[in-house]
């Protein structure tokens, strides 16, 4: 047994690294000032106070649980919702009140919403003819855009002659035909399978490289938006933006407990601040370098791959000896349960490890491996209403 | 349906196979096949082989000739009452859909939850007997009617008029009328199967929404409009008590003409040769029309 992965996790991570936003070069082609939503006949907003930017050329992704107005958002920017206050920005002029058909954005919606009468190259040509491009050039433009997403041959089919991955790189076709400087996706592989799925998160990033435009990616899938994006903007069940950062920064830095729950599994330790200034969780005495700057309690998350197993893990700061209560086995890793005093601590070792249920294990982490989290902004607005 | 049934039944008697299955399909289909057999298939036959028969005063001979088609078209009469009953129905057909498409599509597009209701009220005159529906016309267009009486009180006319009632026009009118809530009803059903996200679709590929509907809407509404159209041409081409009712000598149909022939006059061959021939010549047209409406699309 060994903290094998924990000498991988470090040079991942970029702790001291802060907050990218915005990168300096990069101009913001999309900017959303406090946008909020409230549907008709509805009292809750479905977004609030939404504020942000994407940058040229990016692959910016708006990622939440389901009714977290994620698409709501995406709505807003393709102009098909109106936000009830805030404003749109598209390349620095307000689009606010500009009706979806005069944006300069296009959309991948969420079932393709192929035109089903016409062929695919009907479907693909229609944004030419909308702008009265000249016949001439829209057989060229078409031509090109079949080959870039792979469909040549397949022009003259109808969409339910389609496989669902055909149909979604015909509406990717046509939603970049006209080269629009945003290109909105609306979950668009959520109707294909895990298979297809993965060919088409390829084709998706490969695409957004060759074509340079900006993409922005609505998800409620982590794993695609940690795969391909430049930055993620997370959502929370009430419409609130928990944090926008990178992927890297998003998994090691969450702003909060939402985040750190909501990207990938962690531990988070609620920890009290004891009278010589230590922190503790339960009855577990935990060794952090977290500022105790006033508060008397803090919430710590552990990510399960931070933990390291093992004898050697003496030498942390933090080394508890856990007992085995459950084991999941997950192929290339294991993980377990395990509870070390009154708390429970997930922890994940390499697949090949032999561990009993109920065995005793060591573990520990390093000081830097607990990071502190806020509470989601959910519950500070919900305190503050 | 009929495959999913069988599916059914199949997996509660799988073992017996394909006999069984053949036999509940059909006893599953038989009311339809009954129906279309008793209703439908055998009395048009009928229809057919009686209009190659002949007419002895009053008597049907059991003997084949033509001299009932040839009769018919070479009667003035019939020809032009084929005519005026084509033009007739055509023009109320084409009337109640150039009404009830674009309300249809209002009422689909702009009303949102209460457009059900507003559907519901466009129904709403069918409920009411056919006989009061074209009674109501003589009430209002009648020489002591709502519309005369309404405009000598307003002094546009010195006094009441009997022009309004009985002419070719009163046909078409009141035919329009009848026509109408069967046109929105397809018109309706077939808009209302349009996702919304093709709308969207559309403005986000750059369109308006004059081209959206000319290149979206009205290709994938089309078929269902033009079965509406059918039906409305069909009901005002078949139609009789109208022109009876409203139309007076001048707005004589062909219906009227069969109604004779198989009442007073008592020439059931001649009235059938009358029938087989405004059926045929209405199957033509609606052929062209579906021809030429048709729009292949499968909604994903």
């Amino acid at each position: 047994m060994g903290a094998t992965a924990d000498s991988v996790d470090t040079s991942m991570r970029s702790k001291t690294k802060p907050d990218p936003g915005l990168s300096r070069d990069r101009v913001p082609v999309l900017r959303l000032e406090e946008v909020s939503k409230t549907y008709e006949g509805s009292t809750e907003p479905a977004v609030r106070h939404i504020n942000i930017e994407v940058g040229e050329g990016e692959f910016f992704s708006i990622l939440g649980p389901s009714g977290s107005g994620k698409t709501t958002t995406l709505r807003v920017i393709g102009g098909f919702e109106r936000p009830t206050s805030g404003r749109v920005y598209l390349g620095g002029a307000d689009v606010t009140f500009t009706p979806s058909n005069k944006r300069d954005v296009n959309t991948v919606f969420q079932n393709y919403a192929l035109f089903p009468h016409m062929t695919a190259r009907e479907n693909v040509s229609y944004p030419l003819r909308m702008r009265r491009v000249d016949r001439h050039l829209i057989g060229a433009r078409v031509e090109e855009m079949f080959a870039k997403v792979e469909m040549t041959g397949y022009e003259d089919r109808k969409p339910n002659q389609l496989s669902g991955g055909q149909r979604q790189r015909i509406a990717l076709a046509r939603a970049l035909v006209v080269q629009p400087s945003v290109l909105l996706l609306d979950e668009p592989l959520g109707a294909l399978d895990l298979k297809l799925r993965e060919t088409m998160l390829v084709v998706l990033r490969a695409l957004q490289r060759d074509i340079g435009i900006t993409f922005v990616y609505v998800t409620h899938d982590q794993g695609e938006a940690l795969g391909m994006s430049d930055r993620i903007a997370v959502m929370n069940h009430r419409g609130l933006l928990e944090q926008i950062a990178s992927p890297d920064d998003l998994y090691w830095r969450p702003a909060s407990d939402f985040v750190a729950r909501f990207i990938g599994k962690t531990n988070l330790l609620d920890c009290i601040v004891d009278s010589e200034g230590g922190l503790v969780a339960g009855s577990l005495k935990i060794a952090a370098r977290e500022a105790t700057d006033g508060p008397t309690s803090v919430q710590l998350s552990l990510r399960p791959e931070e933990i390291s197993v093992g004898p050697d893990t003496s030498r942390l700061a933090n080394h508890f000896r856990a007992r085995v209560e459950e084991i999941l086995f997950l192929g290339h890793e294991k993980e377990l349960v395990t509870t070390v005093e009154d708390q429970t601590l997930i922890v994940r070792v390499p697949g090949r490890e032999k561990i009993r249920r109920e065995q005793i294990i060591e573990i520990g982490w390093d000081l830097d491996a607990a990071v502190p989290v806020k509470q989601s902004v959910d519950q500070t607005v919900e305190g503050a209403e | 349906m009929t495959q999913t049934t069988t599916r059914e039944t199949l997996s509660v008697s799988g073992k017996h196979g394909p006999p069984l299955r053949v036999g509940i399909r059909a006893l599953i289909l038989s009311p339809t096949l009954l129906w279309i057999l008793a209703l439908v298939v055998a009395p048009n036959l009928y229809l057919l082989v009686f209009s190659f028969w002949s007419n002895e005063i009053g008597t049907v001979v059991q003997e084949f000739t033509f001299e009932n088609y040839v009769r018919a078209f070479t009667s003035e009469v019939f020809l032009t009452l084929l005519v005026r009953t084509f033009l007739i129905a055509t023009f109320a057909a084409v009337m109640a859909t150039l009404i009830a498409y674009p309300g249809a599509y209002l009422v689909v597009r702009k009303l949102g939850r209460w457009k059900l209701a507003a559907a519901l009220l466009v129904l709403v005159p069918l409920w009411v007997s056919y006989l009061m529906r074209v009674f109501a016309w003589r009430i209002i267009l009648g020489e002591r009617g709502i519309l005369n009486g309404l405009l000598t009180s307003l002094g546009i006319l010195g006094e009441a008029s009997d022009s309004f009632l009985y002419s070719v026009e009163t046909v078409a009118l009141t035919l329009t009328y009848i026509v109408v809530p069967y046109v929105f009803l397809a018109s309706y059903s077939s808009l209302e199967r349009i996702p919304e996200s093709l709308y969207e679709a559309s403005a986000d590929c750059g369109g308006n929404s004059f081209r959206t509907f000319v290149h979206i809407i009205w290709p994938l509404s089309r078929p269902g409009v033009a079965i509406g159209f059918a039906i409305g041409f069909v009901i005002a081409f078949g139609d009789y008590v109208t022109a009876q009712m409203v139309g007076g000598l001048e707005g004589t149909m062909l219906g009227t003409i069969i109604l004779q022939q198989f009442g007073t006059a008592n020439n059931w061959p001649y009235g059938a040769a009358i029938g087989v021939s405004i059926m045929l010549a209405s199957f033509l047209f609606l052929a062209m029309v579906s021809l030429f409406s048709r729009t292949e699309a499968q909604y994903e």
